[in-house]
């Protein structure tokens, strides 16, 4: 067998495999389990299964008791504002959604959707944010759009990386110090 | 009156079984495997108490290892076989709860067809690629790219896994399900599209 061949077939029999798990078909996971036997290759992959099955659920859990949580907080305290802790760097998404809350004045319709199109865009910020690089990037990417738009973007994206700056530092310095030996 | 002769215990030094049982490492991929198969209800919701459920299951898992440590054949791995009667343990577990499915004949001819369809030389063949051109286009973004990283950049996992900024393990599940959806749907296919 080709090693392509085999690794097709080692993840076709992972598929099953987790098919198998989520439908409780024991019969099916008792048969590749015993195909795991004589096979340590598969015994790892379906190891590696169970601990994404398992991190899936630890997320779903966490997410739950989350959304359980932000309930509580909107229905019992209607004034109280949720501020979620955001990490990793600013997305495009993140930028066209903070000018879709805080839309600059006399902006054109066509911007407002390429605005709308890249609210939907999950990836991050080109690493040249000066407006002519910005406007090269975004021309490129996603055809002419007005000069305002590009000058509005790059505005909103400079301010969220400030903020995001700001919060990683202040949680830096929320850490408790360590204990000076050579107290005076 | 002398006592009859028991056998002896072994220790774990000379008992391979007891040996795996006390590796902290085989006693989490059993956890493992028993909180993903009883952390979700038929229903598909999470079960709260999984972890207590997992905990006896592993429990159960050992003692029978011990009770059938004679049945073990030395030239096999012990892993596999306590996956196996782990297996057995979560089968008798959920037995209670709802009748075991099997699946159906139709299910398998889809895995064979999807096997077919995804085999490394079928893109080179016309009439494959356009099935395989088809069975893609159905999927959704997501499973779509997670294919086209695997079989068509042929990445592995952990490349996979950097490429979307998750777990390998994570990978894995994300690629098996892709690979569930486009059996579903290489399983539709020809009774949809061929006469």
């Amino acid at each position: 067998m080709s090693p392509t061949n085999r690794r097709l077939q080692l993840d076709l029999l992972a598929a099953r495999y987790l098919e198998s798990l989520e439908r409780k078909d024991f019969s099916k996971m008792s048969s590749i389990w015993q195909a795991a036997l004589t096979d340590p290759e598969l015994e790892a992959i379906l190891h590696e299964i169970h601990a994404g099955v398992v991190e899936e659920q630890t997320l779903e859990s966490g997410a739950s008791t989350s959304a359980v949580l932000t309930a509580a907080v909107e229905k019992h305290l209607p004034s109280a504002e949720i501020i979620q802790q955001i990490t990793g760097p600013v997305m495009v998404a993140d930028v066209a959604e903070e000018l879709y809350h805080r839309t600059p004045d006399r902006l054109a319709a066509e911007a407002h959707l390429l605005n709308e199109q890249l609210r939907a865009l999950h990836e991050p910020l080109p690493s040249e944010l000066g407006i002519s690089g910005l406007t090269t990037w975004g021309n490129t990417r996603f055809g002419s759009a007005p000069g305002e738009y590009w000058a509005a973007f790059r505005r909103a994206a400079v301010k969220l990386e400030l903020q995001r700056a700001a919060e990683a530092e202040y949680q830096m310095a929320a850490r408790g110090a360590p204990k000076s030996e050579n107290k005076t | 009156m002398v006592p009859a002769a028991t056998p002896s215990v072994a220790t774990a030094s000379d008992d391979p079984v007891r040996k795996t049982l006390d590796d902290p490492e085989v006693q989490q991929s059993l956890a493992d495997h028993a909180i993903a198969v009883l952390g979700r209800s038929p229903f598909g919701c999470l079960v709260a108490d999984r972890q207590e459920r997992a905990k006896d299951a592993c429990q159960e898992t050992c003692l029978r290892a011990l009770q059938k440590r004679r049945d073990y054949d030395p030239a096999r791995p012990v892993r596999p076989w306590l996956h196996g009667i782990m297996n057995h343990v979560l089968s008798e577990t959920e037995r209670s709860v709802r009748r075991s499915p099997t699946q159906e004949p139709t299910e398998l001819a889809a895995w064979e067809q999807l096997a077919i369809d995804l085999r490394p030389n079928a893109a080179d063949i016309t009439a494959n690629q356009a099935v395989v051109a088809n069975c893609l286009s159905k999927l959704c973004p997501e499973h779509r790219e997670l294919l086209m990283l695997r079989y068509y950049d042929v990445l592995d996992h952990s490349q996979i896994a950097a490429r979307l900024g998750i777990s390998a393990g994570n990978a894995r599940v994300r690629l098996c399900r892709a690979l569930i959806a486009a059996k579903t749907i290489a399983g539709v296919i020809p009774q949809e599209d061929q006469p």
